[in-house]
């Protein structure tokens, strides 16, 4: 016995850092994690973490999931063939890994609170062991033998919850897990949970935000003739697609992510709702005071954005989405670029769609070929022209130009146009 | 000694394939797999296996054609779907086909383990 353990303390030594190895890579891996709010990334990370720190045959992250209401397999790797593939297995909780885990009962099988597979024996070994306590050590066994495991370590939230198992395969130099590495794989769980709640709790409030502007776009369709749905789509595709065009060469949005920024698209009009309706779907042109009337839209439905703590960008993007980049517009007269970003992409989508497509009142009064001459024509004027480069190259991507904007008259324009140029 | 099952995995995944090919194999079967379904054709045609599992969203002919096909050469197969597809449209559709075993991924094992040894025992007895 004792030339065993002292092999054991070499071997260790060699193949692993000293606690405080441990502790600092920790600290390491740990650093910054809750930052993250992508939980697929999350898993990826954690994954990753493990198989840089101890070669293990695979890894796996058994995660619970709402709407499947069972605990799946989210993230993993390894060895061909020992890997378990992500998203192809789930547990339910009658399972009895998930059981043993969730119904926490007072037993220890390892001091740390994971399971390792050689406890298991030495337990059952132990004359002290129950029936019913011998058949679920049995098939706890048998259920890790078949994911091909040495251990599994748990994470709770709020102490009770299990949220999660990690799945850990056999060390690839053959060893056993140490009391230790244990530790860290506790610790470490203990971290990305907490790591993975704010994710999901994130994720959340951003479904919540969504279909809460969703619903506020759809009151707009109530009382805007303008606003129909086609037109949002129409409007939040070319959008979304010049966002993802400006991301690439370098634009940084402002503090907002980019689907809020995109969203806002929906609700620039929203001030519209004290607009009466005899002025919104007045045929013929305005009287001044109309005019005026008409003109206070802006300010109020940035006014209705302003009181929400960190959607000020929000309500910046409605509040300003009738400047123009010569400073002619309204309500403020901004000019340029001290319009924000978002307004000035609003401007040309919505001109481009309400040229381009019918109204309840009115025919489209332009053709996309014509449309396009008119938003080049009035760069400077009404529009930011690099803006509308970026535009027209969304068009000609989507193919909604003649020629794809190659070879037509208007495509000399487009292929001038698409010329490579800083955007502001 | 009966002869060894022999199980077809067809999954454009290969980690799917390796992960459900070790597992049986551990379990005594003889397993092939394909990443298309023109690959597994070819193979259902040579080697003839008893038990098929079949993805269904693949490139290429995909898992509902690959079935029609293997029907086409045997005409009562034992096939096993296994795919994301979750709607009841689509489970219904497959069972005007004849696809009796459907399976939902994420997947439970058991059900899959026991899918392959009800299908196992059909054909042991048959023997």
């Amino acid at each position: 016995m004792p030339s065993r353990k002292s092999s054991q303390n070499v071997r260790s030594k060699k193949n692993n850092l000293p606690f405080g190895g441990y502790k600092r890579s920790l600290e390491l891996a740990t650093a910054g994690m809750v930052e993250i709010l992508d939980i697929e990334r999350l898993v990826r990370l954690i994954v990753y973490m493990i198989v840089k720190k101890v070669r293990l045959t695979h890894v796996g992250i058994l995660l619970y999931n709402d709407a499947k209401k069972s605990y799946v397999l989210t993230s993993s790797k390894g060895k061909k063939g020992s890997v378990i593939p992500k998203e192809y297995i789930r547990m339910e909780n009658d399972d009895v890994i998930i059981k043993f885990f969730a119904e926490r009962t007072n037993y220890l099988i390892n001091r740390s609170g994971a399971i390792r597979k050689e406890d298991l024996l030495k337990y059952l070994k132990k004359g002290t062991v129950n029936n019913s306590l011998r058949d679920c050590i049995g098939q706890l066994r048998a259920e890790m033998e078949d994911y091909d495991v040495d251990a599994l370590v748990p994470g709770y939230f709020q102490t009770k919850n299990l949220l999660g198992i990690l799945f850990l395969g056999k060390k690839s130099n053959g060893s056993r897990f140490q009391q230790e590495e244990l530790d860290f794989f506790m610790a470490l769980a203990r971290t990305a949970v907490m790591a993975i709640r704010n994710a999901q709790l994130y994720k959340n409030i951003q479904k919540i935000f969504y279909g809460i502007i969703k619903a506020m776009s759809l009151s707009i369709e109530k009382f805007d003739p303008d606003f129909t749905r086609p037109h949002m789509d129409r409007m939040f595709d070319m959008a979304a697609s010049m966002v993802v065009k400006l991301e690439r060469r370098g634009v940084v949005f402002p503090d907002i992510p980019k689907e809020l920024f995109i969203s806002s698209i929906f609700l620039h009009d929203i001030g519209k709702q004290y607009t009466p309706k005899e002025i919104l779907y007045k045929e013929g042109p305005l009287t001044q005071g109309e005019w005026a009337i008409l003109k206070k839209h802006p300010v109020d439905g940035a006014e209705i954005f302003e009181q929400i703590d960190g959607l000020e960008e929000v309500a910046a993007i409605i509040r300003y989405h009738q400047e123009k980049f010569d400073g002619s517009g309204y309500p403020e007269g901004l000019k340029g670029y001290k319009i924000p970003l978002g307004a000035r992409i609003a401007t040309i989508v919505d001109s481009f769609d309400a040229m381009t497509h019918s109204r309840p009142y009115r025919k489209a009064p332009f053709s996309i070929e014509d449309a396009v001459a008119e938003l080049i024509k009035n760069k400077n004027k009404q529009f930011d022209p690099d803006l509308v480069d970026v535009f027209v190259e969304v068009l000609a991507e989507k193919g909604m130009l003649k020629d794809g904007g190659g070879s037509s008259k208007v495509g000399h324009i487009f292929n001038k146009l698409l010329s490579p140029r800083t955007v502001a | 000694m009966p002869e060894k099952i022999k199980l077809l995995v067809v999954d454009d995944e290969e980690l799917i394939c390796n992960y459900v090919e070790q597992r049986f194999k551990k379990k005594g079967f003889d397993v092939l797999f394909a990443l298309s379904g023109e690959e597994a054709l070819v193979i259902f045609e040579k080697e003839r296996p008893d038990i098929v599992i079949l993805d269904i969203m693949m490139q290429g002919i995909n898992g509902i054609e690959t079935f029609k096909r293997i029907k086409k050469i045997c005409p009562n197969p034992k096939v096993i779907i296994v795919s994301a597809l979750d709607n009841n449209e689509q489970i219904e559709y497959l069972k005007t086909l004849g696809v009796s075993s459907y399976l939902t991924k994420p997947i439970l094992l058991k059900d899959l383990d026991n899918l392959v040894v009800k299908f196992a025992d059909e054909i042991n007895s048959k023997i």
